[in-house]
């Protein structure tokens, strides 16, 4: 058991692969590393999928990422609503960041989402773009006056909400990622074959990663989607 | 694990440049061919619209060629039926006409024919009256005399019916 936590302890540690020379050396962690890492692998993917693009006879190539496009654009569209197209390509960008990075452990890599400060990153962009989208779409001075709808006495409440939503973003992805990876660690550990954690694998570094992805791209939506309707 | 860094701010700036090249890369080529392609698929819609318009345009103009065709026909035929019927009308009248006239000639023919009988008729038996009253009177023959002449007298009329 002691071997156990140990091994969970040093998965959890992020660990800072190298540190800028400048204010005493800021620290680079394996996170940032290996975000570049899917940040690399999904703009090559994007850009060899995007090559030569032709408007009549196209390659199978150029129907599959029109396809994937198409139905990204249209999943992410019925959670945010017409009114909020201009937020799909970066709601769709972060499905596909943070689902490659939830299932990015299968290939031996640290998962960024395991780091709080790239789950706090997600989430502070999330809602630095809901606020910005409320006040670009109504105006300040009605942005601020929602803040006491339905009634003047709840505003102390919807201030409150302002940092709830990030936090809750932040703490429910890194929770769930944390949990999935110390389940896996339990059941390896427990289990000597290999048949039983390949299953289990199925369900929590895929499906789970793949669905907290879809989670967190679906609760930014939806508060962007209240916010500008 | 649980503390916040610099690496914050690192996925921040991280998570922009993704974005911003996942547009440049992904996004706006893709959505350059498929605007492209919706608007192509609207200019032809437009066009096959204006195609149509002029199908229905042209099956209007035939519809109406084809009515006033059928008024034109119906005409003709009405004028050519009057025609016709002007002309059986005129032929029944000539024909009727010259019946008459044939009828009224044949009567006046046969009137004077019978008149001409009548008067040679008449002419005859004065003839024959005369010469039986000279005969009579000459020879004095008796019954077998005037039985000769009565014969005679008969077998003249008979020939003169």
């Amino acid at each position: 058991m002691d071997q156990l936590s140990e091994i969970i302890n040093e998965e959890l540690q992020v660990k800072t692969v190298f540190r800028i020379p400048i204010f005493g050396g800021i620290p680079v962690s394996e996170s940032v590393v290996v975000t570049w890492i899917i940040m690399a692998v999904m703009i090559l993917g994007a850009f060899l999928l995007t090559r030569n693009l032709k408007l009549h006879n196209i390659s199978r190539r150029q129907a599959f990422v029109e396809w994937i496009v198409t139905k990204l654009t249209d999943l992410v569209e019925g959670m945010v609503g017409e009114k909020g197209r201009a937020f799909i390509p970066y709601l769709i960008t972060v499905l596909l960041y943070v689902g490659l990075a939830n299932i990015i452990g299968i290939f031996g890599f640290k998962s960024p989402t395991k780091d709080l400060n790239v789950t706090a990153a997600l989430a502070l962009m999330s809602i630095i773009l809901v606020e910005a989208a409320g006040i670009y779409y109504l105006g300040m001075r009605k942005w601020l006056h929602k803040f006491t709808e339905p009634i003047a006495v709840v505003t102390p409440i919807n201030i409150l909400e302002v940092f709830t939503r990030p936090l809750s973003l932040c703490m429910r992805l890194f929770g769930n990622v944390l949990g999935a990876f110390v389940i896996m660690e339990l059941i390896k550990t427990i289990t000597h074959n290999i048949l039983l954690p390949a299953v289990f694998c199925l369900y929590f570094d895929l499906f789970d990663g793949l669905l907290q992805a879809y989670v967190f791209v679906f609760l930014t939506s939806l508060y962007i989607r209240e916010e500008i309707e | 694990m649980l503390k916040l860094d610099w690496n914050l701010l690192f996925t921040v700036i991280n998570l922009l440049i993704l974005a911003a090249a996942m547009w440049h890369f992904l996004f706006k080529p893709v959505r350059k061919i498929l605007d492209a392609r919706r608007a192509e698929a609207d200019r032809e819609a437009a066009l096959l619209r204006v195609k149509s318009q002029e199908a229905d345009a042209a099956k209007a103009r035939y519809e109406k060629c084809l009515s006033d065709t059928e008024e034109e026909r119906r005409q003709i035929l009405q004028k050519a039926r009057k025609q016709a019927d002007d002309e059986y009308k005129k032929i029944v009248s000539n024909a009727r006409t010259t019946a008459r006239k044939i009828e009224a000639d044949a009567t006046a023919d046969a009137a004077r024919s019978k008149e001409r009988i009548l008067a040679d008729a008449e002419q005859e038996i004065a003839d024959m009256i005369a010469l039986a009253t000279e005969k009579n009177m000459g020879d004095g023959g008796g019954a077998r005399v005037d039985h000769a002449l009565y014969d005679e007298f008969l077998s003249k009329v008979e020939e003169t019916k």
